[in-house]
């Protein structure tokens, strides 16, 4: 099978959705030559022109709320959100507009869009720009957040994403979009809630999103050696989340980690872990593992900053530590 | 004025550093050119130096443990006299990732300067630390830590958690713990039972004595208990430091169980029962009020367990010990019930 | 009377009764708020009837609207009908949002109105959008977003303008300057000249008096009509008042609004009283005529509300319903 980066998983995705669908178009910053900083969406607006690949000011709020209101009236947006630290931005309009739109109008009105934005730390871009904060939009009722971890999953989440009815957010990991991956000529969509198990054990399970499933899986490897044997759980999307999926896996080894790379505390690893123990309680043999980002502004120095996330190797030294029984 | 001395970042690829040896000790007077240590890298070991003069305040770091860039090795003071504000020996520190304890290591108390670039804060550990772990002893309330799993499958095969405590599994128990305890972990109880027959009389005038000398009547149950837990404390070769706590219960008359806490070390006028957090070390079934020469309740009675009847023969009690040979060992068992027989003979033995 | 008067006739006399429905809408909330029937808030439109009166006669079904925590008026202009609307009030399911958006987010889609919005100059960007797909479609359909004098403190707004003028969207701005924004005069709150700040944009502004819907309507129609013509976006500011506190419980307001100022602008400024008269006066209609306009609409009202305090809330099941489209 081929083999393409993230960014061109997401450039095909992104075209095979527009040629399916006129309704469909992108607008953001630097989107149309530039193809965005991170060169994603290059080559798209020479075929489909200024008219769908819709360059903006650096107005966050002010795109996010046109789309919103382009999506209301039968449009179908994707909006180009150039760091995830923007969300903050942007939040009114996702938050108090996109999510509660078709609730309040008793399900009449429906906001059809798709916000694109990006995670992840160690790129040495400092505070303001490397964040994880897809827990925030996990919260607001109405809103479904995707996180792929490859090039697959972000060619088939999109694509199910451009063609929901309600507001999707989608994070990629800013430092993944050169990571290749097999992904099939032939269309496919990987429907939104559905989890993927990426390694069988019996000892424990990792569930892990975006990057952190490369991290977990490293870490896996480590553990064999060490005769532990770790199953892997990516949910793919957090909202709506595949309960079932993770919680059999963790019944099966009676043990987890939740490694995530939004901040430590109030966040996904959390909420994972809360429903692991209040539905799988009875078949747990250790505390429920969570390992997220340190709890501290992400530092610019590489030094502190790779020790803000987790890595294979503190993966690995939980998880002995969880099957000794040591926690 | 102190300075920190820290791991220096000395390759494009290295996060951390092992220092080979201290080229100085602490207290010893040091030029900014003296050579502090030898630090292996991935590529080479290099020698590094002081930096600063001074005097060597403390050293921070453990040789051949690797240590993470950018943390504090060393300290180096201006003045001698501010050695001692300064922690003396070296503390172990960890390498990169969780460490167990979660805490990361503590910096110096001495005063940091805010413009040295070779000062940095201790680093701390890589990630939000692991949770403690539970090295626990064995609970005085009676609480058993376990696992969620371990507790139903515990439940499931009839287990009795706090037997394998008693066993010596360390707590928490967990899933594996239930197959290491063996037969125990199936619930097979596992009891032996000693009978022993002695006189009567030299108990019962010994109950009349004290009743004269002291004024005081004493409860025979308790009587009864204060001499078993000095058997036991003597069979077992406890010490009197040691919390002895036996449960009593009389048939008829059931108000339910008593504990009385190291009633072989009060006086026996005093003889009270009290709260007691304690898992009791043996209880007693006290039958002698009753018609009763044998009477076993159904039900788990904590092991181990002595009934005392009233003898077939009218001049006597009958004393029966349950025990699970795996807590208490037959020897012992058979110490104990000597002990107690010779102590109700002879009771002014039990005083002494 | 030539056909052309007739038909004027007929937009007049219409633009009228809508008018007194808003206003007798209004008094009917308030009422109900009063008496203890109405759960939360609500915010009353009665004085500002022209503006969106006015502005809403220009447009089609097709074409969209937003508005604002002050909604009722624009609803009923763009032509939502009693019964639906207090159901709405009352959080019963016959409302427009089944109950589920109340007051604040009342929509009524089938008459393109894309809903009240809670947040101040919230529905800018849905407005700009809903611009934005007409001018993509080509359907020259044109949206008008409502906002008022508060709005102009939100950086939104002038994102959107901005944008809108960048790429021609097909939209209006109609900034209602009903004075004061909650409990503070305009003149503390927005520095500068109100216009300018679209005309900072290259965005063609125009000021008109908001209590005279013929006015405003005639504007509205030149606009709506070179807006089709692809010449958007413009902005109007509109003057006008409302007769009412910020919100059904404002009551005890002479603290920032005299009541010789209310005084002047219920007795000399009523949109409604100002058509009326000038109707009587170029003897459009007569009074009897309108009176009878107003008891109809009375009665409608009145019959509206007991239909609504009667109906039934949704089923509880419906809590947890449209979080999520199919």
């Amino acid at each position: 099978m081929r083999e393409i980066t993230l960014s061109q998983a997401v450039n095909e995705a992104i075209a095979e959705e527009m040629r399916r669908d006129p309704t469909v178009f992108v607008l953001g910053e630097d989107v149309a030559e530039a193809g965005t900083p991170f060169k994603v969406l290059k080559g798209l607006v020479e075929e489909f022109g200024t008219e769908r690949i819709v360059d903006t000011p650096i107005s966050e709020p002010g795109f996010a709320g046109i789309a919103v209101g382009a999506a209301m009236t039968g449009s179908r947006p994707i909006v180009d959100l150039m760091f995830g630290d923007f969300l903050t931005l942007v939040m009114d309009q996702i938050a108090n507009q996109a999510a509660k739109t078709h609730y309040m109008s008793g399900g009449k009105l429906r906001v059809p869009m798709v916000l694109r934005t990006n995670m992840g730390a160690t790129r040495r871009s400092a505070a303001q720009h490397s964040q994880s904060l897809h827990a925030w939009v996990c919260h607001i009722p109405g809103l479904k957040v995707a996180m792929p971890s490859s090039a697959y999953e972000a060619k088939g989440l999109l694509k199910s994403a451009i063609r929901d009815n309600n507001p999707v957010i989608i994070f990629e990991d800013k430092m993944m979009y050169q990571e290749k991956a097999p992904v099939p000529e032939e269309e496919y969509l990987i429907p939104l809630g559905e989890a993927a198990v990426l390694r069988k054990g019996r000892d424990i399970t990792f569930v892990a999103t975006s990057s952190m499933v490369q991290v977990a899986q490293k870490a896996a490897e480590m553990l064999a050696g060490d005769g532990i044997e770790a199953e892997l759980v990516d949910p793919r999307t957090l909202v709506p989340l595949d309960e079932g999926t993770i919680l059999s896996s963790v019944r099966k080894t009676s043990r987890a980690i939740i490694i995530d790379e939004g901040y430590q505390s109030f966040g996904v690893t959390g909420e994972i872990a809360a429903r692991i123990a209040e539905k799988a309680f009875y078949d747990l043999d250790a505390p429920v593992q969570r390992m997220g980002a340190m709890d501290v502004p992400i530092p610019f120095s590489p030094v502190l900053e790779d020790l803000t996330v987790p890595t294979p190797e503190s993966v690995a030294e939980r998880a002995r530590a969880t099957v000794r029984g040591e926690l | 004025m102190a300075h920190d001395i820290v791991m220096p970042m000395l390759g494009m690829v290295q996060d951390t550093g092992i220092i080979v040896s201290w080229h100085k000790q602490i207290g010893d007077a040091v030029k900014a050119s003296d050579v502090l240590m030898e630090v292996e890298t991935d590529k080479a070991t290099v020698e590094i130096e002081a930096g600063f003069d001074g005097y060597v305040a403390a050293l921070k770091a453990e040789t051949g443990v690797p240590v993470p860039v950018g943390e504090v090795v060393a300290v180096i003071t201006a003045d001698k006299g501010e050695i001692e504000t300064a922690p003396a020996s070296p503390e172990t520190t960890k390498a990169e990732a969780a460490p167990a304890e979660g805490a990361a290591p503590a910096t110096p108390p001495v005063e940091q300067e805010a413009e040295k670039k070779t000062k940095g804060p201790a680093v701390a550990s890589a990630l939000p630390p692991a949770p403690q772990a539970h090295p626990r002893a064995r609970p005085r309330s009676g609480r058993i830590h376990a696992s969620p799993k371990a507790r139903r499958l515990a439940r499931e095969r009839g287990v009795d958690l706090e037997r394998l405590v008693r066993l010596g599994v360390p707590e928490p128990i967990h899933v594996s713990d239930l197959d290491k305890a063996g037969a125990a972990a199936f619930g097979m109880p596992a009891t032996s039972l000693m009978r022993v027959t002695i006189a009567r009389a030299p108990f019962e005038a010994f109950q009349e004595w004290v009743a004269d000398e002291a004024s005081v009547e004493i409860d025979g149950t308790n009587l009864w208990a204060a001499f078993a837990a000095g058997s036991l404390r003597a069979a077992t070769g406890q010490g009197r430091d040691e919390e002895i706590v036996v449960e009593t219960s009389r048939f008829p008359d059931t108000n339910g169980a008593v504990a009385l806490t190291d009633p072989d070390c009060a006086g026996l006028s005093c003889l009270e029962s009290g709260p007691t957090g304690g898992i009791a070390a043996l209880t007693i079934l006290d039958l002698t009020r009753s018609m009763l020469t044998d009477y076993r309740p159904a039900g788990d009675a904590a092991l181990p367990h002595l009934t005392i009847c009233n003898g077939q023969d009218s001049a006597n009690f009958d004393l029966y010990l349950a025990f699970d040979p795996a807590i208490l060992a037959a020897e012992t068992a058979y110490a104990f019930l000597k002990e107690l027989a010779d102590r109700t003979q002879v009771p002014l033995r039990h005083l002494l | 009377m030539t056909k052309a008067a007739k038909k004027n006739t007929e937009a007049y006399l219409r633009m009228y009764r809508q008018m007194v429905r808003i206003r007798t809408f209004e008094d009917n909330a308030n009422q109900l708020y009063l008496s203890a029937k109405m759960p939360g808030l609500t915010h009353l439109y009665s004085g500002e009837e022209a503006v969106a009166v006015g502005i809403c006669e220009a447009l089609e079904p097709t074409d969209h609207i937003t508005s604002t925590h002050r909604g009722h008026g624009h609803c009923i202009a763009k032509g939502a009908e009693f019964k639906r609307m207090f159901c709405e009030l009352l959080g019963k399911e016959e409302g427009y949002c089944r109950g589920k958006g109340g007051s604040m987010h009342i929509a009524d889609q089938d008459n393109g109105n894309l809903g009240a919005n809670a947040i101040v100059g919230g529905s800018a960007g849905i407005a700009t959008g809903a611009a934005l797909t007409a001018k993509r479609r080509g359907n020259k359909s044109v949206t008008v977003c409502f906002f008022g004098d508060g709005a102009l403190g939100q950086g939104l707004l002038y994102e959107v303008m901005n944008m809108a003028a960048l790429w021609k969207l097909p939209v209006i701005y109609a900034c209602e300057n009903n004075q004061y924004g909650e409990y503070t005069h305009h003149s503390e709150t927005a520095a500068g000249e109100l216009t300018a700040r679209a005309t900072a944009f290259g965005i063609e502004s125009f000021e008109v008096d908001g209590q005279n819907v013929l006015d405003v309507n005639k504007l509205a129609q030149e606009l709506v009509s070179r807006v089709r013509n692809g010449e958007g976006p413009f902005f109007v500011l509109l003057d006008t008042y409302r007769f009412h506190g910020h919100h059904v419980g404002d009551i005890d307001r002479s603290y920032y609004r005299s009541k010789g100022e209310e005084q002047e602008w219920r007795e000399a400024r009523d949109p409604i009283k100002i058509l009326g008269d000038w109707l009587t006066r170029e003897k459009i209609a007569t009074a009897k005529e309108l009176g009878a306009i107003r008891n109809d609409v009375k009665a409608d009202a009145e019959a509206a509300v007991q239909y609504a305090l009667d109906a039934p809330y949704p089923p509880l099941e419906e809590v947890n319903q449209h979080v999520y489209a199919a």
